[in-house]
C-alpha cells in the first residue's frame, strides 16, 4: 500500500461489544429462523420438482444447442409435469460435468447429455471412467463425418489418399481436434491400411480446420456434414461420409464403406443417468424424450443442422454403445511428435525472473535507496486489519455454507451482506458521521433485496444452478 | 454486400428492431458493468429466449448485446476499478487513477469517446473490407499466430512498470497459472495435484475477478476509505464527475484513436483471440508511442483511449471472418454462428448471396446498436458515477456476493469461487510487494494460445521449429519481437536511470 491513498481519517476505530454482539446476534436468529424452514419434500411419484441436465460445455455449443432443442419441445408439448433445466458445467473435456452427475444422487432428478465424448476420454487419457459408470437413458440424434480436402487438392477419391498415406506415412497433415471425433476418424481410417499414418495437428472445432484447410497449414480434415455444407461453397470437397448410408443432403457422396474402407464416425448425443437410478424413471426420461424427437419442431431443427433423427434406446442403445466403445478401442491414439514440457519452461521462467527480481531488489537496498515505508500512521491501521479480517473470515464461512448447501442462498446471502456490512457500518456509526437509524434501514433494504433479486436473476434469468 | 439496401434499413428503422437494439445494447452495458457476468453468457442464454423471433429480428437483438456487454465494463473499470468485463482489464490501470485524482468525468467521456470511435472505424472495415482481410487472415497458421503472441508477451515488459524483473517476474508466473489443467495441445491434464477440480485449471474469470474486485474490496477496507455518507456529502469524486469530451480530443488523441482501432480491429478478425488481448496490445502500443510513457498506469488520458477504443473495436473485427466466411472470430461470433443456424441460415462465404439481408442486418446493427450504446452511456454515466458514491458498508457486500455467485455461474462449481478468493489475496499482497499485476494477466492470457499454436505448428511440421524462420509472415513477427526485447533492454540499461518511473501501484 503506498502513501498515495486518500484516506478519510476521521473515525475511531475502537469499537465497543455490544455494537458486534448485537449485529452478531441478530443476524444468527435470521439465519436460523430461515434456515430451519423448508428441504424437499418426499416424493413418490416421478418427477416432483425440476430435473436438472448436465450439459458438460459451455452455453452456446453444439451440445447446449442440442439440449436446449429438445428441452424446448418438451416445454411446449408438456412432456414431462417438471420443467427440464440445462445447467452448463463446462470444463476439460467435458469431464468436469460427468464426474458431478457420476457422483450425483441416484434420483432421476440429475441427468447427464454427453455424446461420444463419454467414450473417447478414457482412451485418451483424460477420465478414468467411461460409458460404464452410468445408465444410458437414450441415444439422440446422429451427426455423420465426411473427410473432406482443399478444393484444388490432389487426391480425388479416400483411395488415393489413403495410397499416399501408406506410401509416405506421416507426411499427410491431418487437422483435428486431438480426442474429438474429428481425431478419431483419421485414426480409423489409418488403422484399415497397415503402415499408413497421418500427421495430425491441434487445431479444434470446425471452423478452425476449415481455416487451417483454406490457409494451406493442413492437408485434410473431418467434419460434421452442417460444417460441410456451409463450407463447401468456399473451397473444400468431400472425399468420403463416414456413416453407413448415403446422405440425403450430399446424394452425390460416396460413403467410406463404399470406397473399400469399413469406417463409421458419427457422432450421437447420449443421454446418462447415475449408476443405481430406478428402471422406470430412466423409462420416464426416455419416453419424453422419443416423444421430443417427434415432434415437427425438433425435426425441423435437425434437418438444419443436419443430424439424423435417430432415437435408440433399451437394447438397441447397449449394443450400439458396445459397438461403438470397440472402434474406438481399436484404435486407442499413439502419441504423435514429442512435445516440449512447456509447464517445465514457465516454472523455469518463474524460477529465473523471481532470482533477477531479488538480485535487483538486494541491489538497490545496498545502493542506499531508502525502502519504502509502506505504513501509514499505524494507529487505525491495527483496526482496519481486524475488520479485514472479520470480513475475510465471515466471507469463507459464507461460501463454505454455500458449498455444502447448509442453509438455502436467500437467507445465507442476506446474513452474509448484513454482517460485512454491519462490521464496516459500527465505527462509522459511534463516530457520529452518520445516523445510526437511516443507515441501519439502508444496509437492510440493500441485503434483502440483493439476496432476493440475485436469486431471480441467476436463477430464473440466466438458469444457474445456484448453491 | 448491399444489394438492396433500402430493405435493410427499412426493416433496422422499424419500431420493433430499434425496440429490440435498445433493449439488446441497454442489457449488454448492464451485463458488462456487473464484475462476473459476461456478454457471452448473456448471449448464450439468451439465444433459446429467440428461437421464436424472426430470425433477423433475433441478430439485431443478439448483435446489439455484443456492442453493448464490451463498452459496460468502463464504468466500473473507472470507477471501481473493477473490470466488469475481461475486456476493461486494461482500463482499470489508467481510468480508476483518474478518478482518484478527481477526473472521473474526464475518463469516462474519453472512454466513452473511444469506445464510439472504435466501434465505429471497425463497423467501417467491416463493410469495406470483409471478404479481403477475412481471405488475409486465412493465411495465418500456426507459427504465425505463435509469432504474434510472442510480439504481445514481449509487449508485456512495458506494460510493468517502474521495475523490468519486477514485471518479467509477474508475466512468468501467470504463465505458470495457466499450466495447471489440461493441456491445450494435447487435452492431457498436468499439475493438477490429483485434485479432479484442477482438471480444467485456473479460469480467466475468477482469476480476474480475484485480482481486481477483492484485491480492491481489500485495499478499501485497509485504507479505511469509507465512501460517501448516506444522501451525498463528502466525496472523493468531486469536481470530476461533468463529462468533458472536447473537440480538441479528436485532434490531441486523434492518432491514438486510429492506431487503437486498427489494432483492435486487426485482433478481432483473428480467431481465437479476443477482446482482452486487443486492448493489451493497443495499450502497449500507445505507451510505446507516447512522449509521456511515465504517465500509463498513473492516469494517462492516452491509457484510456487506447485501451477503449481497441476492444471495442475487436467486436467489428470479429464480425468481418464471421461475415465474409462464417468462421467466428470470438467466442460470442461462435455463439451468433450457432444462431444463425437455428435460425435457418448457412452461415458462410455464400451467406452474402443467399441471405442479403441476415448480412445487411448485422452490419446495419452494428451501426444502431454503437449509437445507441453512445447514448445510453452519456445518459446513465450521471447516475454510474454515483455508485463512486454508495457507502462502503454498503458497496462491499453487494460487491463481494456478486464475485461469489459471478465466479460461480461461470460453470456452476465453487471450487471457481475459491480460486477467486484465493486471487484475490494474491493481488492483495503482489501490490504490496509493488509487482505490477497487468503482467500476470497477460502471461496467464496469452500462453494458453501460445502454447496451443506452438504445439500445433510443432505437430504440423513434425517436431521443427524452422518454419517459424521461413515462412515471411511469422520471420517478420519474430524479428519485431526480437528487435523490442532489445530496444526495451538497450533504454533500460542506457537511460532508465534518468528517468524514474513513478510506481505503477495504487
Amino acid at each position: 500500500m503506498r502513501n498515495t491513498s486518500y484516506h478519510v481519517g476521521s473515525f475511531d476505530a475502537p469499537r465497543s461489544l455490544p455494537w458486534r454482539l448485537r449485529w452478531w446476534g441478530c443476524a444468527t436468529a435470521l439465519l436460523l429462523l430461515v434456515g430451519c424452514v423448508d428441504r424437499e419434500q418426499h416424493a413418490d411419484a416421478y418427477p416432483r420438482r425440476p430435473i436438472k441436465l448436465v450439459v458438460p460445455f459451455a452455453a452456446g455449443g453444439g451440445s447446449d444447442t442440442f439440449g436446449r432443442v429438445i428441452q424446448n419441445a418438451i416445454e411446449t408439448h408438456r412432456l414431462l409435469p417438471e420443467r427440464l433445466v440445462i445447467i452448463n458445467v463446462p470444463g476439460a473435456g467435458g469431464t468436469i460435468g460427468s464426474r458431478r452427475v457420476k457422483h450425483a444422487r441416484p434420483d432421476g432428478y440429475t441427468l447427464l447429455l454427453l455424446h461420444e465424448g463419454i467414450l473417447t476420454a478414457r482412451h485418451s487419457g483424460s477420465a478414468s471412467y467411461s460409458a460404464e459408470a452410468f445408465v444410458p437413458i437414450a441415444g439422440t440424434g446422429n451427426a455423420t463425418q465426411v473427410v473432406a480436402v482443399r478444393d484444388d487438392s490432389p487426391y480425388s477419391d479416400l483411395r488415393s489418399l489413403m495410397r499416399e498415406a501408406a506410401l509416405h506415412p506421416d507426411s499427410i497433415v491431418f487437422s483435428a481436434n486431438i480426442g474429438a471425433p474429428s481425431h478419431f476418424a483419421g485414426l480409423m481410417l489409418q488403422s484399415k491400411i497397415p503402415g499408413s499414418s497421418f500427421r495430425y495437428t491441434q487445431t479444434g472445432g470446425g471452423a478452425k480446420r476449415f481455416a487451417a484447410l483454406q490457409g494451406g497449414h493442413a492437408d485434410v480434415s473431418s467434419f460434421s456434414i452442417a460444417e460441410y455444407v456451409q463450407f463447401k461453397p468456399s473451397g473444400i470437397r468431400a472425399l468420403a461420409l463416414l456413416g453407413p448410408e448415403r446422405h440425403a443432403d450430399l446424394p452425390d457422396l460416396a460413403t467410406a464403406t463404399e470406397q473399400g474402407f469399413s469406417v463409421e464416425s458419427q457422432n450421437m448425443q447420449f443421454w446418462w443417468a447415475p449408476l443405481g437410478t430406478p428402471r422406470e424413471r430412466v423409462e420416464t426420461i426416455a419416453d419424453a424424450l422419443s416423444a421430443a424427437m417427434q415432434t415437427d419442431e425438433v425435426r425441423e431443427t435437425l434437418a438444419e443442422m443436419k443430424i439424423t433423427d435417430t432415437v435408440l434406446r433399451g437394447a438397441e442403445l447397449e449394443a450400439e454403445l458396445q459397438q461403438r466403445e470397440r472402434r474406438i478401442a481399436e484404435v486407442a491414439p499413439s502419441a504423435g511428435v514429442e512435445l516440449p514440457n512447456f509447464a517445465m519452461f514457465a516454472l523455469g521462467g518463474v524460477i529465473l525472473t523471481a532470482v533477477a527480481a531479488s538480485i535487483r531488489a538486494v541491489g538497490r537496498r545496498r545502493s542506499g535507496v531508502p525502502r519504502r515505508t509502506t505504513d501509514r500512521e499505524g494507529g487505525d491501521r491495527s483496526a482496519h486489519t481486524r475488520q479485514l479480517a472479520a470480513i475475510g473470515c465471515i466471507t469463507i464461512g459464507y461460501v463454505i455454507t454455500l458449498q455444502f448447501q447448509l442453509v438455502r442462498f436467500v437467507p445465507v446471502t442476506a446474513v452474509y451482506a448484513l454482517l460485512i456490512g454491519g462490521i464496516l457500518l459500527g465505527p462509522l456509526i459511534q463516530s457520529r458521521r452518520i445516523k445510526a437509524a437511516k443507515a441501519t434501514i439502508a444496509l437492510l433494504v440493500v441485503s434483502v433485496l440483493m439476496s432476493v433479486v440475485m436469486h431471480h436473476l441467476f436463477t430464473e434469468v440466466l438458469v444457474v444452478d445456484l448453491p | 454486400m448491399f444489394t438492396e439496401p433500402d430493405v435493410a434499413i427499412r426493416f433496422l428503422l422499424s419500431p420493433t428492431s430499434l425496440l429490440m437494439a435498445a433493449v439488446g445494447s441497454l442489457l449488454g452495458i448492464f451485463v458488462g458493468a456487473i464484475p462476473g457476468l459476461t456478454g457471452a453468457m448473456l448471449i448464450a442464454l439468451t439465444l433459446p429466449l429467440t428461437y421464436s423471433m424472426p430470425s433477423e429480428l433475433a441478430l439485431v437483438l443478439l448483435v446489439s448485446m455484443y456492442v453493448g456487454s464490451v463498452s459496460g465494463g468502463l464504468v466500473t473499470a473507472t470507477l471501481l476499478r473493477i473490470p466488469g468485463t475481461p475486456a476493461s482489464m486494461m482500463t482499470t490501470l489508467d481510468g480508476y487513477p483518474m478518478a482518484q485524482q478527481g477526473k472521473a468525468g474526464r475518463a469516462l467521456a474519453l472512454g466513452i469517446g473511444g469506445t464510439f470511435i472504435g466501434g465505429m472505424i471497425s463497423w467501417g472495415f467491416l463493410i469495406c473490407l470483409a471478404q479481403p482481410m477475412a481471405a488475409w487472415s486465412l493465411t495465418f497458421g500456426p507459427f504465425e499466430f505463435f509469432a504474434l503472441v510472442l510480439v504481445a508477451m514481449v509487449l508485456i515488459a512495458t506494460v510493468g512498470g517502474k521495475s523490468l524483473s519486477l514485471g518479467l517476474f509477474s508475466g512468468a508466473l501467470g504463465v505458470m497459472i495457466a499450466m495447471p489443467g489440461s493441456s491445450p495441445a494435447t487435452g492431457i491434464t498436468r499439475f493438477t495435484f490429483g485434485i479432479h477440480e484442477m482438471d480444467d485449471g485456473f479460469k480467466l474469470l475468477p482469476v480476474l475477478i480475484g485480482l481486481f474486485a477483492v484485491n480492491q474490496v481489500i485495499r478499501q477496507v485497509l485504507q479505511g476509505d469509507v465512501g460517501g455518507d448516506v444522501g451525498g456529502g463528502v466525496t472523493e469524486v468531486n469536481a470530476g464527475d461533468k463529462l468533458d469530451f472536447r473537440f480538441r480530443d479528436l485532434a490531441t488523441h486523434g492518432v491514438n484513436f486510429v492506431r487503437s482501432a486498427l489494432i483492435g480491429t486487426w485482433i478481432g478478425i483473428l480467431p481465437g483471440i479476443g477482446a482482452n488481448v486487443g486492448s493489451v496490445i493497443a495499450y502497449s502500443a500507445a505507451k510505446r508511442a507516447s512522449k509521456t510513457p511515465d504517465r500509463f498506469g498513473n492516469g494517462s488520458e492516452e491509457g484510456v483511449v487506447a485501451s477503449e477504443t481497441a476492444n471495442n473495436a475487436t467486436v467489428g473485427g470479429a464480425l468481418i471472418p464471421l461475415v465474409a466466411m462464417g468462421i467466428p472470430g470470438s467466442v460470442i461470433d461462435a455463439i451468433l454462428l450457432g444462431a444463425l443456424v437455428i435460425h435457418g441460415l448457412q452461415p458462410g462465404p455464400m451467406l452474402v448471396q443467399s441471405d442479403p439481408l441476415a448480412v445487411q442486418t448485422i452490419v446495419g446493427t452494428m451501426l444502431i446498436a454503437n449509437l445507441l450504446t453512445l447514448l445510453f452511456l452519456l445518459a446513465s454515466v450521471r447516475v454510474m458515477v454515483r455508485a463512486a458514491r454508495v457507502p462502503l458498508f454498503v458497496l462491499v457486500p453487494v460487491v463481494l456476493i456478486f464475485c461469489v455467485i459471478g465466479s460461480y455461474a461461470l460453470a456452476n462449481r465453487m471450487f471457481d469461487v475459491w480460486v477467486m478468493l484465493a486471487f484475490g489475496v494474491v493481488g492483495y499482497l503482489m501490490e504490496r510487494f509493488h509487482i505490477p499485476i497487468a503482467p500476470l494477466v497477460i502471461g496467464f492470457v496469452l500462453a494458453p494460445i501460445g502454447e496451443e499454436h506452438l504445439a500445433a505448428g510443432l505437430m504440423n511440421s513434425g517436431g521443427s521449429l524452422m518454419p517459424m524462420f521461413t515462412q515471411p509472415i511469422s520471420l517478420g513477427l519474430s524479428l519485431v519481437a526480437l528487435a523490442l526485447l532489445a530496444w526495451t533492454l538497450w533504454r533500460r540499461f542506457n537511460d532508465g536511470k534518468a528517468i524514474r518511473l513513478p510506481d505503477e501501484s495504487s
